[in-house]
């Protein structure tokens, strides 16, 4: 005989369990009981299962549960800034940034700024889309031209790596947009840490933190330095007034910064270092296109004492006699040098009193700080 | 809420093979005779089959399955229906088992390989019904006895036997598994 099956075993015990008990029912129902209380010892077990009732809500709590940690991971990765990206140039624009790369809010630091994002929406899309159609918004509105080609990259972020990882990214896609659009380009990469102070030195100022952190780096060796005046400066006048000093500007822009491009091509036109007209192309294009891209910020622009001298030639801009004079070696500046031109903004008379306070701050040596004496003129 | 247990007390509950509707507790708490008969010829074969499994003893199987029935028949106005009614029902009849099991080893200090050579199953009028019944009972373990007899006998399935017996289900899957391969070892040339 073979083995019996599974099923004609189930099947011999069915029948032999079955076959057992007498039917007690009548005899049972005729016994005498009383009613159980629901602590009762037998119905132990029974009280747990019991508590199962609630396992409706116990189960819709843990939907809740999991759709809130399910929301939580969404937001987290789609609506919480996982870096932030401060592009100078002399517009200063700001781009959260999430966990995905991809641009959360972006934000104007300045009027400039404005004029770059108007009617722009950079919501959702890349980081590096977006910094390309803000080169090319500040290429078509002349903020960025063969003269102005350089900007300050500057990103902070939780997680050092991918904030290392998104400023490498960013400033080589910046390279090659700017070698497209202008030929060739400078850009300055920096990490940031961010801080509340130099947010708010960056907003009283009108430029990002990134830029601010740069300031503060530069102002801690040379304080006799205008935190106004510097902040006013596009990135590239930034550049040639630090070569002017004589400071290598790569050098204050933190442990990990780079520079992509070369800087001393922005002074290649004053290497004789004669004073002469130094930037004639770039006054040509300027008057070419009559369109002063430096006047998005006159009133702190190097070249605004060309008003003074009244001739309609930039032979002054970025002479260096003006900027040693400006800055002697490191030197207090004194009343002349602030009368040369270069710290003076003769677009705003008030801006003479600004300068007074200015004298008042250098007296003290403290002209880094940021009080009420470097307060901008339209506050 | 009185409605929702309403509708659940309408719908038959599908539970180890048995369908049970749940009003019949009810019922039997208020002194409905009729409802304590249908629910007892509709699962005393089961409740004495798992109190069997437990204790090993036709005699002491039977008397636990009457006390679960007199039990049942006490607590019926507490029970709260949750779509399984023979779960709350085997609670009843393992507890009442476990008790058993207590006093027994209180008034007679029993060796219990004495207790299980007493299998009391001579009723038992089909020489192979019994031999099987007997097989499993000497020769399994018995958890796997116990998770055995709850699917050949009561027609449980195998999760719900894990969800009673609190135990994963691929444990009852391979001790059922093996439980029968061993039958059928032990058979072998007898049926």
């Amino acid at each position: 005989m073979n083995n019996p099956s599974e099923k004609q075993l189930n099947d011999h015990l069915r029948r032999a369990v079955s076959a057992i008990p007498s039917n007690h029912a009548e005899e049972l129902w005729n016994t005498p009981v009383e009613k159980a209380d629901s602590d009762a010892w037998f119905l132990e077990g029974t009280e747990a299962k019991r508590k199962s009732t609630h396992s409706y809500f116990r189960w819709a709590s843990l939907a809740a549960a999991c759709f809130a940690i399910i929301f939580i991971g969404w937001f987290q990765v789609y609506r919480v800034a996982d870096a932030t990206v401060y592009l100078d140039v002399n517009p200063s624009v700001t781009l959260d940034i999430n966990r995905l790369g991809k641009v959360i809010s972006a934000d104007a630091d300045n009027e400039d700024g404005r004029i770059i994002l108007d009617n722009m929406d950079l919501k959702g899309i890349d980081a590096d889309v977006a910094m390309n159609a803000l080169l090319g918004s500040m290429v078509k509105h002349g903020y960025l031209s063969q003269a102005q080609n350089t900007l300050l990259i500057s990103v902070g972020g939780k997680n050092e790596a991918r904030t290392t990882a998104l400023r490498q990214k960013l400033s080589a896609n910046a390279e090659q947009t700017l070698e497209t659009l202008l030929g060739s380009g400078i850009i300055l990469g920096q990490t940031v840490d961010l801080d509340d102070a130099a947010e708010d030195i960056a907003e009283h100022y009108g430029i990002t933190p990134g830029k601010t952190a740069l300031i503060i780096r530069l102002l801690k060796d040379q304080p006799e330095w205008n935190v106004q005046e510097l902040a006013a400066m596009p990135m590239a006048d930034l550049i040639r007034y630090c070569q002017a000093a004589g400071i290598d500007i790569s050098q204050y822009l933190g442990e990990d910064g780079e520079v992509i491009g070369d800087l001393s091509s922005l002074l290649d036109d004053d290497d004789d270092h004669d004073g002469h007209d130094d930037d004639d192309h770039d006054d040509q294009d300027d008057s070419e296109s009559g369109d002063d891209h430096d006047n998005h910020d006159d009133k702190d622009d190097f070249d605004d004492h060309d008003d003074k001298d009244d001739d309609h030639d930039d032979t002054d801009d970025f002479d260096e006699d003006d900027l040693t004079g400006t800055i002697p070696s490191h030197e207090e500046p004194d009343d002349d040098d602030r009368e040369s031109g270069i710290i003076e903004n003769h677009d705003d008379p008030d801006d003479k009193d600004d300068f007074d306070d200015s004298d008042d701050i250098d007296d003290e040596n403290d002209s880094y700080e940021f009080d009420d004496d470097d307060e901008p003129d339209d506050d | 809420m009185l409605i929702f247990e309403a509708v659940v007390y309408e719908v038959p509950i599908q539970q180890a093979g048995i369908q049970l509707d749940e009003s019949l507790f009810l019922r039997i708490a208020a002194e409905d005779k009729e409802a304590f008969c249908t629910l007892y010829e509709s699962c005393s074969s089961t409740v004495f089959a798992y109190a069997l499994s437990i204790l090993r003893n036709r005699s002491d199987a039977e008397d636990a399955m009457q006390d679960t029935f007199l039990k049942i028949r006490s607590a019926a106005h507490l029970y709260k229906p949750q779509g399984k009614p023979m779960a709350w029902i085997f609670t009843i009849t393992k507890n009442v088992c476990l008790m058993m099991i207590r006093k027994k080893v209180h008034i007679v200090q029993m060796p219990e390989e004495d207790a299980q050579t007493d299998l009391g199953l001579d009723q038992i009028e089909n020489a192979e019904d019994r031999m099987t019944l007997e097989k499993a009972f000497t020769v399994l373990p018995k958890d796997t006895c116990q998770i055995i007899m709850l699917h050949a006998v009561s027609g449980m399935k195998h999760r719900e036997i894990a969800e009673l017996l609190n135990m994963p289900i691929s444990t009852v899957l391979s001790k059922y598994n093996r439980g029968i391969k061993r039958l059928q070892s032990e058979l072998e040339g007898m049926l």
